[in-house]
């Protein structure tokens, strides 16, 4: 007999109530895992004929690590939901950089377990020390980007721990760079600390023009950054450690009030690299990514699709509870280590490169975009 | 020094000493150009070309002799520093040179230039007024790459039949197989190998690559195309350049080889195609394009193949793959998965618990270029005359066509691709072992390195 979704997403709500800092339970996790799976086998047809054909079955399956994960491509291809696509409350698409056509949806059919997941999990990595901040988003605002996972996280943080003047940076015209610089330059006049929010390729533009202007903040203590996303071709790239010293010496904010967020359309949950948390529970590694404890993330050898030990570089996979309605296990495009304190996001996985006079698939499409432009 | 030496380099003795210590200098390579150039005109140059193609048939003889000493210690080498596995390596290289004995060399000559004695006096030729000579280049630089060892020595052996001094940098990934085979041809005569050096260098160092380049009367280049765009752009005016850029191939298998009698043999033949040299060679096919119509149909050759696909793999395992070749595979089959559960026309066929081997049937005969590694797809073809226009979008990247189906088919199909580029239609089976005569990518390999006087009247 079928398990209500209902009692599943209840499950679900109640551990991500006991917050970020509930003891990992990895007994809890496994559960609630094996129980979301049951469903989503029953209630996804695509999905169940994935796991058919790897012989996992809720009747094989024994252990989350067993359920199978679902590669990213598959939100392009197949219609992986558990309703109805058309009773989504929203459907969140991915930015389709290399085929417009094609891009992944994830359709969500109430925002509640979303919602909760990203806010508890952000209140605890970028905001463990007030309730509000005013926040300067380096986004677009949701109604302008409906179906941009990003753009609802940041309204959700505007909404939930915005207070007074927060508002959205990037219109249809792209950054309004000057009202930005307009609106710091208030901040740091009246002393009052700010959070500055959004997506990486944006802060590099920010940056940009402060260096052209020969302009240097120096943001009340208590601002902090937080970041996400890479670049994607929108902006030059620029490495982790530099662009915290560009902020440091642009904006005064201190690396370590940065931190980096990994998000992804297909999952309910974010991971993060925050010194802030790191520091609240006086400890001081190096930078290092962390998911929820509503969350598992695991690296998985290319070769075999095994789990790999710590220290090994591999492929990322996500097994996410909040995911209710989609699916709970996720194989990304990511490269990756575990580590016994979270996991380090080593880059997008490319294309391979050819040894010799052969020719790699994104070599070739290239020749052909040359060839047709 | 023996001749089994494992050091990467071949060099005059005199700058030995100066290479040992470490980074190559734009110096030291004009010192290296320097003295082959003067080893070529004390000796090379005067040798008639008869007496080259003796000296290189015993030289590739040293290494197709029963348990040659060349070959095994190539062999283990390139194992040790490619992904290939042994017996991959000396399968390839064996074949390779054995199209490289008198025979070919002498084809080759005559193939090109008629009478190749043009290569030590005047002569006439025929049609032409007046007598002829050819004059190769004084010097060559041979930058080379490292996907399909043995291949340097067919550059190496043009280079020597127009009696060109030759300066080659062999590829960071396959620094072995240049030098092993330079010392070969010492082996069998020290003075004519003395106008060959190999050195390796960062590939890309400017300033090194300036002093190779100003020394050469013609580069000679294999890689990819950024790797030739790059060199083509710094040889200097009057030096002449060969590049030998991206290219891809595929098979096509005709109905009258579809008989569940023959399955076996052709699908075994098409494999051999697929995996040697992982797939990673100019002439390994990307897709094979099957017939309807045959007494088995394009699905249940996919099948056949894939058995096939893995009767190789136990007898010549895939080399190891870089954490994003492997991920390449893995996104691969699952794009064909997922179009599988779709319910598309799709069949997927995977190596269990791998990435050994890939086969990938669909309807759609579109050409997708592979990721490579062993993986193939199989597409059905109504009639093999559709094979033109669908290979069209990728004309300009084809090269060798592999066909399974009667000798009077395979000649109309060859009329109907040429125009497209393709350079070469052979049997499948012998796909990765181009003949030393043909013209590669479609050109001459002697030719474009000759200059030619002529006395009249």
């Amino acid at each position: 007999m079928r398990e209500d979704l209902v009692e599943i997403r209840a499950a679900v709500l109640e551990m991500i109530a006991r917050g970020a800092d509930q003891p990992r339970d990895d007994g809890a996790f496994d559960a609630l895992a094996l129980r979301l799976f049951a469903y989503q086998f029953q209630a996804n047809g695509p999905y169940r004929r994935f796991c058919e054909k790897r012989g996992r079955t809720p009747a094989t399956v024994t252990s989350w690590l067993e359920i199978p994960p679902v590669p990213i491509a598959a939100f392009k291809e197949l219609s992986l939901t558990c309703a109805p696509a058309e009773q989504a409350v929203a459907c969140f698409m991915t930015s389709g950089t290399t085929n417009p056509e094609k891009r992944g949806k994830h359709y969500h059919f109430t925002l509640e377990v979303y919602d909760a997941s990203a806010a508890t999990f952000f209140q605890a990595n970028v905001l463990p020390d007030v309730d509000r901040l005013r926040l300067l988003i380096l986004g677009s605002p949701p109604d302008l980007l409906p179906n941009s996972s990003l753009s609802h996280y940041l309204g959700l943080m505007r909404r939930t721990f915005g207070a007074a003047g927060s508002r959205f940076y990037i219109g249809r015209e792209g950054l309004e760079a000057e009202r930005l610089l307009g609106d710091l330059r208030t901040v740091e006049g009246a002393g009052a600390p700010a959070c500055l929010l959004g997506a990486s390729f944006a802060f590099v533009h920010l940056l940009d023009a402060c260096a052209q202007q020969g302009l240097h903040f120096h943001l009340a203590a208590g601002s902090r950054v937080m970041d996400t996303g890479g670049f994607k071709g929108r902006s030059r790239e620029v490495p982790q450690e530099a662009l915290y010293s560009l902020i440091g010496e642009h904006l005064g904010v201190p690396a370590d009030r940065c931190v980096n967020m990994y998000g992804m359309t297909e999952l309910s949950m974010q991971c993060y690299d925050s010194p802030l948390r790191r520091a609240r529970r006086g400890r001081r590694e190096a930078r290092i990514m962390e998911e929820p404890p509503w969350a598992r993330t695991i690296v998985l050898d290319p070769e075999t699709l095994a789990v790999l030990p710590h220290g090994e570089p591999g492929i990322i996979c996500h097994y996410d509870v909040a995911n209710c309605s989609s699916v709970v296990g996720i194989l990304t495009e990511d490269l990756g280590m575990a580590t016994s304190e979270g996991f380090r996001f080593l880059g997008r996985v490319k294309g391979s490169e050819s040894r010799g006079c052969s020719v790699s698939v994104d070599e070739m499409l290239a020749a052909a975009g040359k060839a047709s432009a | 020094m023996t001749w089994l030496d494992e050091r990467p380099t071949f060099l005059p003795p005199e700058v030995e000493a100066e290479a040992a210590s470490g980074q190559v200098s734009p110096l030291l390579v004009a010192r290296v150009a320097a003295h082959i150039w003067a080893a070529r005109k004390a000796y090379l140059a005067r040798r008639p070309v008869a007496e080259i193609v003796e000296t290189l048939d015993r030289a590739v003889r040293l290494w197709l002799e029963p348990g040659s000493p060349w070959l095994e210690a190539a062999s283990r080498r390139i194992a040790a520093v490619t992904p290939y596995s042994e017996r991959m390596v000396r399968v390839g290289i064996a074949r390779l040179l054995e199209g490289c004995q008198r025979t070919g060399l002498l084809a080759l000559l005559e193939g090109e230039l008629g009478d190749p004695t043009v290569l030590d006096a005047f002569r006439p030729r025929p049609g032409a007024p007046g007598s002829h000579r050819a004059v190769g280049p004084a010097l060559t630089t041979h930058v080379f790459s490292g996907n399909v060892p043995g291949l340097p020595a067919v550059s190496l052996i043009h280079g020597l039949l127009v009696k060109s001094a030759n300066l080659g940098k062999p590829a960071s990934e396959e620094p072995v197989f240049p030098a092993l085979f330079a010392r070969s041809i010492a082996a069998v005569d020290a003075r004519l190998a003395a106008s060959v050096a190999i050195l390796p260098w960062a590939g890309g160092d400017a300033a090194v690559e300036r002093a190779a380049f100003e020394a050469s009367e013609a580069v000679i280049a294999y890689g990819s195309d950024a790797a030739i765009e790059s060199i083509r752009a710094r040889v200097p005016p009057g030096a002449r350049f060969i590049g030998h850029g991206h290219r891809v191939s595929v098979a096509v298998v005709g109905r009258e080889a579809l008989d569940p009698a023959t399955l076996g043999r052709v699908a075994e033949q098409v494999a051999y195609d697929v995996s040697l040299f992982d797939q990673q060679g100019c002439v390994s096919p990307h897709v094979v394009y099957v017939e309807r119509g045959g007494r088995i149909t394009p699905q249940t050759f996919a099948e056949g193949l894939a058995e096939a696909m893995a009767a190789f793999e136990r007898v010549m395992p895939r080399g190891r793959l870089s954490i994003e070749e492997a991920s390449a595979i893995q996104q691969a089959r699952t794009e064909a998965e997922l179009r599988e559960l779709r319910e598309e026309p799709v069949r997927l066929f995977v190596s269990p618990g791998g990435t050994a081997w890939t086969v990938i049937y669909e309807d759609d005969p579109s050409f997708v270029p592979s990721c490579l590694n062993r993986v193939v797809r199989v597409k059905a073809l109504a009639d093999a005359g559709e094979l033109p226009s669908v290979l069209r979008p990728v004309s300009r990247s084809l090269q060798t066509v592999g066909a399974a189906m009667s000798q009077e088919r395979r000649h109309r199909l060859a009329e109907a691709l040429a125009p497209l580029g393709v350079c070469r239609i052979c049997p499948v089976g012998e796909m990765p072992h181009p003949s030393l005569a043909w013209h590669h990518d479609g050109g001459f390999n002697l030719l474009p390195l000759l200059t030619w006087a002529a006395i009249e009247g």
